[in-house]
Protein backbone atom coordinates (compact mmCIF):
# COMPACT_ATOMS: atom_id res chain seq x y z
CA UNK A 1 0.00 0.00 0.00
CA UNK A 2 1.61 3.47 -1.01
CA UNK A 3 1.07 6.47 1.35
CA UNK A 4 -0.71 9.08 -0.40
CA UNK A 5 1.50 11.99 0.00
CA UNK A 6 -1.20 14.56 -1.33
CA UNK A 7 -4.03 13.39 1.44
CA UNK A 8 -3.26 16.50 3.34
CA UNK A 9 -3.69 20.00 2.84
CA UNK A 10 -0.01 21.06 4.31
CA UNK A 11 -0.53 22.52 7.85
CA UNK A 12 1.75 20.34 9.73
CA UNK A 13 4.28 21.18 6.86
CA UNK A 14 3.43 24.85 7.18
CA UNK A 15 3.59 24.97 10.65
CA UNK A 16 6.40 23.20 11.53
CA UNK A 17 8.04 22.34 8.24
CA UNK A 18 11.08 19.23 7.60
CA UNK A 19 14.52 19.20 8.27
CA UNK A 20 16.48 21.68 6.21
CA UNK A 21 16.50 25.27 6.27
CA UNK A 22 14.51 25.85 3.73
CA UNK A 23 11.68 23.36 4.85
CA UNK A 24 11.37 24.89 8.43
CA UNK A 25 7.76 25.55 8.88
CA UNK A 26 6.68 28.74 11.07
CA UNK A 27 7.45 27.30 14.85
CA UNK A 28 11.18 27.22 14.52
CA UNK A 29 11.28 30.68 12.34
CA UNK A 30 9.19 31.99 14.53
CA UNK A 31 10.93 30.59 18.14
CA UNK A 32 14.78 31.56 16.17
CA UNK A 33 13.22 35.53 15.42
CA UNK A 34 12.34 35.78 19.08
CA UNK A 35 15.53 34.67 20.87
CA UNK A 36 17.24 36.65 17.96
CA UNK A 37 15.33 39.69 19.00
CA UNK A 38 15.86 39.17 22.70
CA UNK A 39 19.72 38.87 21.76
CA UNK A 40 19.40 42.35 20.11
CA UNK A 41 17.06 43.81 22.81
CA UNK A 42 19.35 42.63 26.26
CA UNK A 43 23.01 43.54 24.53
CA UNK A 44 21.53 46.82 23.84
CA UNK A 45 20.10 46.98 27.52
CA UNK A 46 16.48 47.45 26.71
CA UNK A 47 14.74 45.16 28.73
CA UNK A 48 15.46 41.52 30.53
CA UNK A 49 13.54 38.70 28.78
CA UNK A 50 12.16 35.16 30.48
CA UNK A 51 10.58 32.59 27.76
CA UNK A 52 7.88 30.25 28.95
CA UNK A 53 7.46 27.12 26.09
CA UNK A 54 3.86 25.10 26.62
CA UNK A 55 2.88 22.56 24.18
CA UNK A 56 -0.81 20.51 24.52
CA UNK A 57 -2.63 18.49 22.53
CA UNK A 58 -6.61 17.91 22.73
CA UNK A 59 -7.72 14.63 21.29
CA UNK A 60 -11.03 13.10 21.42
CA UNK A 61 -11.73 16.26 23.72
CA UNK A 62 -8.97 15.34 25.93
CA UNK A 63 -6.37 18.02 27.31
CA UNK A 64 -2.93 16.49 27.12
CA UNK A 65 -0.02 18.03 28.65
CA UNK A 66 3.15 17.86 26.30
CA UNK A 67 5.78 19.82 27.99
CA UNK A 68 7.78 17.49 29.95
CA UNK A 69 10.27 19.71 31.43
CA UNK A 70 10.18 19.40 35.21
CA UNK A 71 12.43 22.15 35.97
CA UNK A 72 12.03 25.47 36.03
CA UNK A 73 8.18 26.05 35.09
CA UNK A 74 8.73 25.29 31.68
CA UNK A 75 11.50 28.14 30.93
CA UNK A 76 13.46 28.03 27.92
CA UNK A 77 16.84 29.81 27.60
CA UNK A 78 17.52 29.25 23.90
CA UNK A 79 16.91 28.51 20.88
CA UNK A 80 18.32 25.09 20.94
CA UNK A 81 16.81 24.38 24.29
CA UNK A 82 13.20 25.66 22.41
CA UNK A 83 13.26 23.61 19.59
CA UNK A 84 14.51 20.14 21.87
CA UNK A 85 11.32 20.90 23.91
CA UNK A 86 9.38 21.39 20.68
CA UNK A 87 10.43 18.12 19.21
CA UNK A 88 10.47 16.08 22.60
CA UNK A 89 6.31 17.08 22.42
CA UNK A 90 5.77 16.06 18.71
CA UNK A 91 7.09 12.77 19.49
CA UNK A 92 4.77 12.32 22.20
CA UNK A 93 1.45 13.43 19.82
CA UNK A 94 -1.06 11.13 19.03
CA UNK A 95 -0.60 10.37 15.75
CA UNK A 96 -2.92 7.38 14.25
CA UNK A 97 -1.85 5.47 11.05
CA UNK A 98 -4.66 5.10 9.48
CA UNK A 99 -5.73 4.16 5.82
CA UNK A 100 -5.77 8.02 5.15
CA UNK A 101 -2.25 9.98 5.92
CA UNK A 102 0.42 8.35 8.35
CA UNK A 103 1.35 12.71 9.07
CA UNK A 104 -2.45 13.63 9.04
CA UNK A 105 -2.60 14.78 12.71
CA UNK A 106 -5.64 13.26 14.35
CA UNK A 107 -5.67 15.76 17.46
CA UNK A 108 -5.44 19.50 17.69
CA UNK A 109 -1.46 20.89 18.93
CA UNK A 110 -1.52 23.91 20.44
CA UNK A 111 2.41 25.82 20.82
CA UNK A 112 2.27 28.54 23.03
CA UNK A 113 5.38 30.89 23.95
CA UNK A 114 5.05 33.29 26.48
CA UNK A 115 7.09 36.04 27.07
CA UNK A 116 8.05 38.08 29.62
CA UNK A 117 9.74 41.41 29.61
CA UNK A 118 11.04 43.40 32.34
CA UNK A 119 12.10 47.06 31.22
CA UNK A 120 14.82 48.97 33.62
CA UNK A 121 12.25 50.02 36.11
CA UNK A 122 11.31 46.41 36.48
CA UNK A 123 7.94 46.65 35.01
CA UNK A 124 6.66 43.65 33.41
CA UNK A 125 5.42 43.32 30.04
CA UNK A 126 3.75 40.06 29.01
CA UNK A 127 3.25 38.56 25.37
CA UNK A 128 1.99 35.62 24.32
CA UNK A 129 2.06 33.75 20.89
CA UNK A 130 0.14 30.55 20.67
CA UNK A 131 0.12 28.50 17.33
CA UNK A 132 -2.52 25.87 16.86
CA UNK A 133 -2.24 23.23 14.31
CA UNK A 134 -5.63 22.09 13.82
CA UNK A 135 -6.81 18.19 13.15
CA UNK A 136 -8.40 18.16 9.70
CA UNK A 137 -11.99 18.37 9.51
CA UNK A 138 -13.01 15.45 7.55
CA UNK A 139 -15.80 13.90 5.65
CA UNK A 140 -17.41 10.65 7.74
CA UNK A 141 -15.66 7.44 5.95
CA UNK A 142 -17.72 3.89 6.53
CA UNK A 143 -14.33 1.96 6.10
CA UNK A 144 -13.02 3.60 8.94
CA UNK A 145 -12.89 1.94 12.24
CA UNK A 146 -15.38 3.25 15.26
CA UNK A 147 -12.15 4.64 17.06
CA UNK A 148 -11.26 6.86 13.95
CA UNK A 149 -14.93 8.14 13.11
CA UNK A 150 -15.15 8.88 17.15
CA UNK A 151 -12.03 10.71 16.20
CA UNK A 152 -12.98 12.65 13.44
CA UNK A 153 -16.49 13.15 15.44
CA UNK A 154 -14.74 14.93 18.37
CA UNK A 155 -12.53 17.19 15.42
CA UNK A 156 -15.38 18.38 13.60
CA UNK A 157 -17.20 19.50 16.49
CA UNK A 158 -14.31 21.11 18.17
CA UNK A 159 -13.65 23.07 14.98
CA UNK A 160 -17.36 24.50 14.58
CA UNK A 161 -17.65 25.45 18.03
CA UNK A 162 -14.13 27.48 17.50
CA UNK A 163 -15.57 28.81 14.13
CA UNK A 164 -18.25 29.74 16.24
CA UNK A 165 -16.17 31.30 18.62
CA UNK A 166 -14.32 33.14 16.06
CA UNK A 167 -17.71 34.38 15.12
CA UNK A 168 -18.80 36.31 17.94
CA UNK A 169 -15.84 37.78 19.18
CA UNK A 170 -15.73 39.44 14.96
CA UNK A 171 -19.09 40.58 15.55
CA UNK A 172 -18.05 41.91 18.95
CA UNK A 173 -21.21 39.84 20.36
CA UNK A 174 -21.95 40.90 23.88
CA UNK A 175 -21.32 37.05 25.09
CA UNK A 176 -18.44 35.25 23.74
CA UNK A 177 -19.05 30.88 24.46
CA UNK A 178 -16.15 29.89 25.23
CA UNK A 179 -17.30 26.80 27.16
CA UNK A 180 -18.39 24.47 24.27
CA UNK A 181 -15.19 22.56 23.73
CA UNK A 182 -11.80 21.87 24.80
CA UNK A 183 -10.07 23.63 22.63
CA UNK A 184 -12.01 27.16 22.81
CA UNK A 185 -11.40 26.39 26.99
CA UNK A 186 -7.87 26.26 26.66
CA UNK A 187 -7.54 29.29 24.46
CA UNK A 188 -9.97 31.43 26.25
CA UNK A 189 -7.73 32.70 29.03
CA UNK A 190 -4.86 33.41 26.04
CA UNK A 191 -6.89 34.90 23.42
CA UNK A 192 -6.96 38.74 22.88
CA UNK A 193 -5.94 38.79 19.10
CA UNK A 194 -7.20 35.96 16.90
CA UNK A 195 -4.96 35.23 13.21
CA UNK A 196 -6.58 32.56 10.98
CA UNK A 197 -4.76 30.53 8.73
CA UNK B 1 28.34 72.96 50.91
CA UNK B 2 31.06 74.61 48.94
CA UNK B 3 33.86 71.50 49.85
CA UNK B 4 31.16 68.75 49.01
CA UNK B 5 30.56 69.94 45.94
CA UNK B 6 33.82 70.45 44.76
CA UNK B 7 34.92 66.65 45.95
CA UNK B 8 31.79 65.69 43.82
CA UNK B 9 32.36 67.30 40.59
CA UNK B 10 35.91 67.79 39.96
CA UNK B 11 37.20 63.96 39.76
CA UNK B 12 34.00 63.29 37.61
CA UNK B 13 34.57 66.47 35.13
CA UNK B 14 37.07 64.21 32.66
CA UNK B 15 34.03 61.30 32.44
CA UNK B 16 30.64 63.53 33.23
CA UNK B 17 30.62 64.36 29.32
CA UNK B 18 30.85 60.72 28.50
CA UNK B 19 28.28 59.86 30.82
CA UNK B 20 25.89 62.60 29.83
CA UNK B 21 25.88 61.24 26.51
CA UNK B 22 25.39 58.01 27.17
CA UNK B 23 22.21 58.33 29.32
CA UNK B 24 21.56 60.92 26.30
CA UNK B 25 21.41 57.95 23.98
CA UNK B 26 19.99 55.65 25.93
CA UNK B 27 16.85 57.86 26.02
CA UNK B 28 16.97 58.22 22.67
CA UNK B 29 16.86 54.40 22.34
CA UNK B 30 13.76 53.69 24.59
CA UNK B 31 11.81 56.69 23.21
CA UNK B 32 12.90 55.02 19.29
CA UNK B 33 11.62 51.66 20.76
CA UNK B 34 8.62 53.15 22.07
CA UNK B 35 7.67 55.12 18.94
CA UNK B 36 8.43 51.39 16.95
CA UNK B 37 6.15 49.51 18.99
CA UNK B 38 3.46 52.00 18.93
CA UNK B 39 3.68 52.21 14.81
CA UNK B 40 4.38 48.83 14.54
CA UNK B 41 0.80 47.78 16.69
CA UNK B 42 -1.04 50.61 14.66
CA UNK B 43 0.11 48.34 11.21
CA UNK B 44 -0.97 45.87 12.76
CA UNK B 45 -4.46 46.68 13.69
CA UNK B 46 -5.03 48.48 9.98
CA UNK B 47 -3.83 45.16 8.71
CA UNK B 48 -6.83 43.89 10.71
CA UNK B 49 -6.67 42.36 14.16
CA UNK B 50 -8.41 38.56 12.49
CA UNK B 51 -7.07 38.00 9.80
CA UNK B 52 -6.97 34.97 7.09
CA UNK B 53 -4.74 33.52 4.87
CA UNK B 54 -4.59 31.02 2.01
CA UNK B 55 -2.40 28.52 1.08
CA UNK B 56 -2.69 26.94 -1.85
CA UNK B 57 -0.79 23.09 -2.18
CA UNK B 58 0.80 21.90 -5.17
CA UNK B 59 -0.37 18.89 -6.34
CA UNK B 60 2.93 16.90 -5.39
CA UNK B 61 2.09 14.08 -7.73
CA UNK B 62 0.96 14.88 -10.88
CA UNK B 63 0.35 11.37 -12.43
CA UNK B 64 -2.56 10.15 -9.68
CA UNK B 65 -5.78 11.96 -10.02
CA UNK B 66 -7.01 13.95 -7.42
CA UNK B 67 -10.58 12.42 -7.33
CA UNK B 68 -13.54 14.29 -5.32
CA UNK B 69 -11.21 17.02 -4.73
CA UNK B 70 -11.37 20.93 -5.14
CA UNK B 71 -9.02 22.71 -8.35
CA UNK B 72 -7.51 25.94 -7.86
CA UNK B 73 -7.90 27.35 -11.20
CA UNK B 74 -4.43 28.73 -12.02
CA UNK B 75 -4.57 31.38 -15.24
CA UNK B 76 -3.34 34.39 -12.66
CA UNK B 77 -6.19 33.98 -9.99
CA UNK B 78 -4.27 33.73 -6.95
CA UNK B 79 -3.05 38.03 -7.31
CA UNK B 80 -4.06 39.33 -4.14
CA UNK B 81 -7.00 38.00 -2.08
CA UNK B 82 -9.07 36.11 -4.49
CA UNK B 83 -8.79 32.37 -4.45
CA UNK B 84 -10.81 30.32 -7.20
CA UNK B 85 -11.70 26.79 -7.05
CA UNK B 86 -13.67 24.13 -9.21
CA UNK B 87 -15.36 21.54 -7.70
CA UNK B 88 -15.30 18.10 -9.39
CA UNK B 89 -18.91 18.85 -10.77
CA UNK B 90 -17.62 21.74 -12.70
CA UNK B 91 -18.63 24.83 -10.76
CA UNK B 92 -16.26 27.41 -9.67
CA UNK B 93 -16.10 29.10 -6.60
CA UNK B 94 -14.63 32.21 -5.44
CA UNK B 95 -13.04 32.73 -1.75
CA UNK B 96 -11.87 36.20 -0.55
CA UNK B 97 -9.03 36.22 2.14
CA UNK B 98 -6.77 38.59 3.30
CA UNK B 99 -3.96 37.14 1.31
CA UNK B 100 -3.49 33.92 -0.89
CA UNK B 101 -0.42 32.68 -1.23
CA UNK B 102 0.09 30.40 -4.73
CA UNK B 103 1.81 26.62 -4.65
CA UNK B 104 5.22 27.58 -5.38
CA UNK B 105 5.28 30.49 -2.02
CA UNK B 106 8.37 29.32 0.03
CA UNK B 107 8.29 28.29 3.73
CA UNK B 108 10.37 31.72 4.08
CA UNK B 109 7.43 33.80 2.41
CA UNK B 110 4.48 32.64 4.64
CA UNK B 111 7.13 33.66 7.66
CA UNK B 112 7.51 37.07 6.43
CA UNK B 113 3.70 37.58 6.59
CA UNK B 114 3.62 36.28 10.03
CA UNK B 115 6.82 37.73 11.33
CA UNK B 116 4.88 41.04 11.95
CA UNK B 117 2.88 38.92 14.18
CA UNK B 118 6.37 37.40 16.45
CA UNK B 119 7.29 41.48 16.59
CA UNK B 120 3.41 42.26 18.04
CA UNK B 121 4.43 39.22 20.41
CA UNK B 122 7.77 40.85 21.59
CA UNK B 123 5.93 43.60 22.22
CA UNK B 124 3.67 42.20 24.66
CA UNK B 125 0.46 41.57 22.78
CA UNK B 126 -1.05 38.16 22.49
CA UNK B 127 -1.62 36.41 19.47
CA UNK B 128 -2.86 33.59 17.79
CA UNK B 129 -2.32 31.75 15.09
CA UNK B 130 -4.09 28.48 13.80
CA UNK B 131 -3.61 26.56 11.05
CA UNK B 132 -6.65 25.04 9.26
CA UNK B 133 -7.79 22.37 6.61
CA UNK B 134 -9.15 19.56 5.27
CA UNK B 135 -7.92 16.25 5.56
CA UNK B 136 -9.16 15.36 1.95
CA UNK B 137 -11.70 13.65 0.71
CA UNK B 138 -12.97 10.12 0.72
CA UNK B 139 -11.73 8.19 -1.68
CA UNK B 140 -8.17 7.41 -1.72
CA UNK B 141 -6.61 5.28 -4.44
CA UNK B 142 -4.28 3.90 -1.64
Amino acid sequence: MHICLWADTGKTFTMLGDDGDDAKGVIPRAVEEIFETIHIRESLGLAHHTVKIDMSEIYNEEVRNLSSMASNDNVVKTKTQALGALKEALSKRAVAKTSRNERSSRSHFIFRLSIYSYNEKMEMCEGALNIIDLAGSEAADSDATKEVQAEAKAINKSLLYLGTTIGQIERGAEFINFRNSQLTRELHVKIVKLILI
Amino acid sequence: MCASYLIFFLPLLPIQGYINEVDLLKNQLYRAEALRSDMHNQLMELKGSIRVFCRVRPILDKSSSEDGAVYCLEKGQFVGRRVYLETSSGAIKAFTCNRVFPPGVSQNDIFVEISGLVKSAMDGKKVCIFAYGQTLVKHLPC
